[in-house]
């Protein structure tokens, strides 16, 4: 249970009606965004650890 | 359609929001609007074949960023605003037949991360002035989709609950100079005979007050206002009795419990709330297997609960449900 945070990697998509979607992943790559219902890709990588505490 | 009405008679606010009538109503499993879509399946609302957490946009929100203007005249008597604020869905996991008690204690972690996240990122929204993270677990709370999520309200005010809860605290804290709900914790450590379990940051209690057979309370053990104060050991212990107080209301009756979740946390409209302690709530409303707790005349119309149980007795209940929870070393985790 010491062990450091997870790093958290975020990713924030668009989708065609304007809502955003966003995918919270930790320690891993993100996946492969494939719908055409996307059309506008932000990607934001942070390890946000260090601000939260 | 959507505006925010004022209630002159309760000095509080409600939301109208037509659309809502149109949202999906309980869907076979193979259709389930939330699921990961699969390659050649339906488009669901994440455009993607797996996932770990997701938060997206309600598509059918009460509370919107840029809210239509509102389809009656406000007058003296009758406020009327638009319905800005964010309803956001939050996915705990991508496996449909799963619920958050279900889930891993690492995936709750995560999962608190994540609403530390949203915390901090709502909560900077200049119309927001409270960031409510809950959760509606089974059919009988009225969930219209079972695949395991919880949601999150920015409202534009504080909302009617959260202020009479501020309001206490700080009447508490003028009159003893001290924090209500610590001292609250000091008298369940003492009595013992109502908490359910407890870790190194946090304990989860039917409270002497408790309105629900089962209502359980978890309080942190120090001082803080919302999630983004905790440490990464408050987050994972905070993940822990979480999984500790599922687990157990799961098994109280060999089944997958149906609750309201809440976090009570401070305001985020720019004013201090150092007095004020963060915690969370949880109301289920079965009062046995197969009977329902109604909020009927008395509750809905006098708003004085009538419980009709003894809480020392329903906590001794879920303590004989307290399982140890165990952590997978870090590099052996597998989920999704």
């Amino acid at each position: 249970m010491s062990e450091a945070p997870p790093r958290v990697i975020k990713r924030q998509v668009v989708m065609a009606d304007g809502r955003y979607l966003i995918f919270y992943e930790f320690e891993s790559a993100p996946g492969v965004v494939s719908s055409d219902r996307v059309v506008q890709i932000s990607q934001i990588t942070a390890d946000r650890s260090a601000e939260e505490n | 359609m959507s505006e925010l009405r004022w209630n002159p008679l309760l000095g509080e606010w409600v939301a109208t929001a037509t659309q809502r009538q149109d949202r999906t109503f309980l869907p076979p499993d193979d259709y389930c609007p939330l699921c990961p879509t699969h390659p050649g399946g339906f488009p669901t609302e994440v455009p993607e074949s797996n996932y770990d957490i997701v938060v997206f946009e309600n598509r059918f929100p009460s509370l919107k960023t840029v809210p239509n203007p509102p389809t009656v005249e406000s007058s003296d008597l009758y406020p009327v605003r638009p319905s800005q604020g964010v309803c956001e869905v939050v996915l705990y996991s991508p496996n449909h037949g799963s619920s958050l008690g279900q889930e891993p204690v690492e995936q709750i972690y995560k999962l608190v991360r994540v609403w530390s996240d949203r915390f901090r990122e709502l909560g900077a929204l200049d119309f927001v002035e409270y960031v409510f993270i809950f959760e509606n677990k089974g059919e009988a709370i009225g969930v219209t989709l079972h695949h395991p999520h919880g949601q999150i309200y920015a409202y534009p005010f504080v909302p009617p609950r959260i202020a009479t809860e501020l309001k206490q605290f700080t009447h508490y804290q003028e009159s003893t100079g001290a924090c209500l709900l610590c001292d609250v914790l000091a008298e369940e450590f003492q009595a013992r005979r109502r908490i359910v379990a407890e870790n190194d940051s946090f304990a989860a209690v039917i409270p002497f007050f408790a309105r629900w057979p089962y209502e359980t309370h978890i309080y942190s053990k120090r001082h803080f206002q919302a999630i983004t104060d905790m440490s990464d050991p408050e987050a994972r212990d905070l993940a822990s009795i979480l999984k500790t107080v599922l687990v157990a209301f799961d098994e109280l009756f060999n089944l997958s419990f149906p609750y309201m979740m809440v976090m009570h946390q401070r305001p985020v409209d720019g004013l201090s709330y150092d007095f004020y302690h963060f915690h969370v709530e949880f109301y289920p409303p079965l009062r046995s297997a197969n009977r329902l707790k109604y909020l009927a005349g008395s509750e809905a119309g006098a708003g004085m609960f009538i419980n009709d149980t003894l809480p020392e007795e329903k906590a001794a209940e879920l303590r004989a449900h307290v399982r140890e929870v165990v952590w997978q070393a870090p590099n052996s985790e597998e989920h999704g």
